[in-house]
Formats: structure tokens, C-alpha cells, sequence
């Protein structure tokens, strides 16, 4: 319902209002009529006071912040994002190779270190050098996509090779089209018959892919949008090169049943 | 053409300017109504000035750093206000929308709050036009003002089509004096060259109702627009300072050592 002095203004209305404020114009004040009140004298005052003030000490925190806060800040978070690179350089293929040959050989506490240990360790990699990464890579939380340049890096880092074939801000899906694993020293490609190596896996059965990448690749990314944004997930992996498919596949979406948010 | 102009003045001048352009659509044959924008509490000068004090040292840094000067522009929050019930809620029935404002600052307020309001915003074509004290610098009056509008209006899903800026010659707080000084500084000219009925005035109260009614310009992704974002840094700021200092002494240099021959 509109109040009772709200009405449709047609253009004669107008006219007429500009006719009466036309009678009245408002002039431009000199210093002598604009001090003439006290609250003008005092508003002024204290107006100039805070002008100054500002002027003087935004700019000045400001500069602070984008001259010496952020290099420090992109220093810090380079170094270590560095350390994470070597980190992850050395130790992930040894870390692979190691992992694969355990579950070929069925060696003793191999489940353990899988299903339990390895994961903790991700976790841990991903609490020390998530924040430096979050930093480096410039990732935007709310975009699917943007997170997913955590993976480009680890496929950088570690010598894989993908490409983006959607990315859009709820939906982004990336594969890797090399592997620097399939066909070396390690016979990666066994492993896909041998789903079944631990019985109570939920994806032993179900068609899913290696329990080893699934566990280090798709956990470990996971763990990284878990902790960027919960909102987001990884889609079971389908397709993987050591399946017998051309490439590996990663589906990172908005999470189906998510009821804390917007959809 | 259906078309709905909803228009803030505080001093009565933005009244004067949608005046001349709702004449203008009109002897085009176009059907026009208004929508007056008014404020719940009409503020003295102080409030007004004083909701936007926070800005000043930001617009200080925006001199010298461009980079900056479009951080904040995508980033800053505008204050709102209470406005009065609209007598046009939706405006999913016009084929155009204008809207008129003063620049107080940046965006005022009562528009902020207009624009959230506004319902039918939709794939809808916008103009905007504004009053103010100065000439049409880019950097303080054009891009502090229509930036926001334009991402504002994106956000709602309309689009903004064409833009108006004139001068009022008015300014509350006893400053015009500066504002006269950036006019000779800036382009030369005294600031009676930019108001609403000068020669600069007509041709582009013109040119925005063209634009209004062709609709086809994005103002946000137009040449013209984009390279008033792109400013020219600190090099290019220092430099065209000095050039325009030089420019303006060498005028009077001239204009007296003639008088003196």
C-alpha cells in the first residue's frame, strides 16, 4: 500500500515543481554565509579534522599494507609453497611406487598403511601447506574451479599432464591424459583387476577405479576442498587410465544433498 | 516506447535536468512517468558527508595508484537509507528505465537502496543520468559514480545502456571554488562550458536519449568506458599533471606578457 502522499507525478507535475524551485534556486554559499550556524562552524571543523586525518593516515595504512604486509606475506607463502614442491617432488613417486608394489605383493600391513596411515599423512600435508597454497595459487573459495588449480599444481609438480574440459563455478571436470606412472617401473595396470584386495572396501565391486590412486589422488585433492570450501566435493572416480581408459577423470562439484548454503 | 524515469534530487537540480529529458522523450513520441525517489528523513549536509568520510582517504590513494583505485571501486559497500513505499515497484512493464541522481561522493545512498528495492530489473535496458559540481572529470565524477551503477545494475540483471553526467554549479559545502579550478585546469574551459543548459549540455542530453532509446550500447564493455577505467598510473598521472600545470601557466605567460607588450 503506497501513504497517502505518494501519487503518480505526470510531467506537468513536474514542471510545476521545477517552476516553484526555479523561484528559490539555491545559490552557491560564500565562506561568511557558510560558518554563519554553529553546527555548519563545528561540522566544518570537525570535517577538516577527519579530512586530514584520513588523508594523512588512510593512505599511509593502506600503503603499509600493499608495500610491506603483502611481499612479506607472498614471500612467506612462496617459500613455503616452494618447500611443499620439493616436498611433494621427492617424495610422491617413491611414495607411489612404494604404495603399488606393497598392495601387488600383499605385504604385511599394507591395508594399514593405505587406508589409514597414508590418508593421515595427506591430511597432515594439506594442514601444514594448504593456507601457503590457498595464498599462492590466488584461489577463490566459492568457485569450484579456482580451487581445482590446487590439482594443476600437483600435476605440475609431479609431472602429469591434463586439461580442464569444464569449468564452470559449481562444476569443474579435469583429465589427465598422462601419467607418469602407467607403464614404468611399476605395473600400474595390474591393479585394476585386483579391486577386490580388500574385501571390505566399498568401492571393491562397485566398478571404481585403483584403491591406490583413488585413496592418494581423489582423497588427498579432497582433503584440499574439504578444507577450502566444505561445500564442494569430488565425484567417485570413473575413469582412470590404468583401467584401460584414455584418461583419469576428476569431477569436482557442488556437493548434491548440501543444506547449509545456497544450491 | 514505454519508459519510467526515477529520479532523486536533493537540491532540486537533478528535478531540472530529468525535466528536460522527459521533454525530450516525450516530443519523441515516447510515453513517460516518474517515480520521485525520496528519502524517509531528509538529512542536513553533515550526516550526508559524514557516512562517506571513511572514502576521502581512499580516494586520496586512488590519485596515485590506479591499481587501487579499481580494487576499491569493485570493492567498496554504499551506505543505505530509508526510502519512501514506490509508486512504481516493478518496472517489468517499461521498455526503458532511466535513472536521475546527484553524486554525492560516489553512488548516493537513496539510490543504493532504490536499486536493491527494485523489482523487474530483469534483461532490462538502463540510462543514468546524474548532476554534480564539476566538470566531467573521469576519474572522480564518471567512474565514482557510473562503475558502481553499472556493476550494480549488472548484478540485478539489467543493463546499463547510456549515462549523462552534468554540472549543477552548486555545491553544499562552499567548495565550488575547487571544482571551477579543475575545469581551467583540466580542460581549459570555465565550468559554465559543462552545466545542463550549455552547448555541451544540449548535445549530450541528446546523445544519452539516443542511446536510451537504441539500446544497444553496454556502456560497461564500450570502448569509450573501459578506456576511462584504464587509468594511466602514477608515470601517467605525474606527467599529465605537470603537462596540464605547464599548459595553464603558459596561458597566462602568454595572456599577460601580451598585455605587457
Amino acid at each position: 500500500m503506497l501513504d497517502n502522499d505518494r501519487k503518480k507525478i505526470t510531467i506537468n507535475d513536474l514542471r510545476q515543481e521545477v517552476a516553484d524551485w526555479r523561484k528559490q534556486k539555491p545559490e552557491n554559499e560564500n565562506i561568511f554565509t557558510f560558518l554563519k550556524t554553529p553546527a555548519d562552524a563545528a561540522g566544518s571543523l570537525i570535517f577538516f579534522i577527519i579530512l586530514i586525518l584520513t588523508i594523512l593516515f588512510v593512505p599511509l595504512i593502506e600503503l603499509l599494507r600493499l608495500l610491506i604486509l603483502r611481499p612479506a606475506l607472498t614471500f612467506f607463502h612462496t617459500t613455503v609453497v616452494i618447500i611443499a614442491a620439493v616436498f611433494l617432488r621427492i617424495t610422491a613417486r617413491p611414495l607411489i611406487r612404494l604404495g603399488n608394489r606393497a598392495i601387488l605383493n600383499k605385504e604385511q600391513g599394507v591395508n594399514k598403511f593405505i587406508y589409514k596411515n597414508f590418508p593421515r599423512l595427506l591430511r597432515f600435508f594439506v594442514l601444514c601447506f594448504g593456507p601457503s597454497l590457498k595464498y599462492y595459487l590466488k584461489i577463490d573459495t566459492k568457485d569450484v574451479r579456482s580451487i581445482g588449480k590446487f590439482q594443476e599444481w600437483i600435476d605440475d609438480t609431479v609431472g602429469v599432464e591434463g586439461i580442464w574440459i569444464e569449468s564452470d563455478v559449481n562444476r569443474a571436470v579435469r583429465r589427465e591424459t598422462w601419467c607418469p606412472f602407467v607403464g614404468r617401473e611399476i605395473p600400474y595396470a595390474p591393479l585394476a583387476v585386483q579391486e577386490n584386495l580388500r574385501p571390505d572396501s566399498k568401492s571393491a565391486g562397485q566398478g571404481d577405479c585403483t584403491e591406490f590412486c583413488s585413496n592418494f589422488m581423489a582423497g588427498w585433492v579432497n582433503d584440499f576442498l574439504q578444507y577450502c570450501n566444505p561445500e564442494f566435493e569430488i565425484a567417485p572416480v570413473k575413469y582412470m587410465i590404468p583401467k584401460g581408459d584414455a584418461f583419469c577423470e576428476f569431477v569436482w562439484k557442488r556437493k548434491t544433498a548440501w543444506r547449509g548454503g545456497e544450491r | 516506447m514505454n519508459i519510467l524515469i526515477a529520479y532523486y534530487s536533493r537540491s532540486g537540480h537533478t528535478a531540472e535536468l530529468t525535466l528536460l529529458i522527459a521533454e525530450a522523450l516525450v516530443s519523441e513520441g515516447h510515453t513517460v512517468d516518474f517515480e520521485k525517489i525520496e528519502p524517509v528523513e531528509v538529512d542536513k549536509r553533515w550526516p550526508i558527508l559524514w557516512r562517506t568520510q571513511w572514502y576521502w582517504g581512499a580516494l586520496a590513494l586512488g590519485i596515485v595508484s590506479n591499481k587501487y583505485q579499481q580494487y576499491f571501486l569493485e570493492n567498496y559497500k554504499i551506505p543505505e537509507v530509508d526510502i519512501k513505499p514506490l509508486v512504481h515497484p516493478d518496472v517489468s512493464k517499461y521498455d526503458r528505465i532511466c535513472i536521475g541522481s546527484p553524486k554525492q561522493t560516489i553512488v548516493p545512498c537513496v539510490i543504493e537502496r532504490y536499486l536493491r528495492q527494485l523489482e523487474g530489473l530483469k534483461d532490462k535496458k538502463v540510462g543514468y543520468f546524474a548532476t554534480w559540481a564539476g566538470p566531467p572529470l573521469k576519474h572522480f565524477e564518471v567512474e565514482h559514480l557510473f562503475r558502481p551503477a553499472a556493476d550494480r545494475l549488472e548484478r540485478r540483471g539489467a543493463k546499463l545502456v547510456s549515462i549523462l553526467g552534468l554540472s549543477s554549479i552548486y555545491h553544499e559545502y562552499c567548495i565550488m571554488f575547487i571544482f571551477r579550478f579543475f575545469s581551467r585546469l583540466r580542460f581549459s574551459l570555465p565550468i559554465e562550458e559543462f552545466s545542463v543548459y550549455s552547448e555541451y549540455g544540449k548535445k549530450n542530453k541528446k546523445l544519452f536519449c539516443d542511446e536510451l532509446i537504441r539500446g544497444e550500447l553496454d556502456i560497461k564493455e564500450s570502448k569509450g568506458w573501459k578506456r576511462s577505467f584504464d587509468g594511466p598510473g602514477i608515470p601517467g598521472v605525474a606527467t599529465a599533471s605537470a603537462m596540464t600545470t605547464l599548459q595553464f601557466v603558459r596561458r597566462l605567460f602568454v595572456r599577460y606578457g601580451k598585455n605587457k607588450t
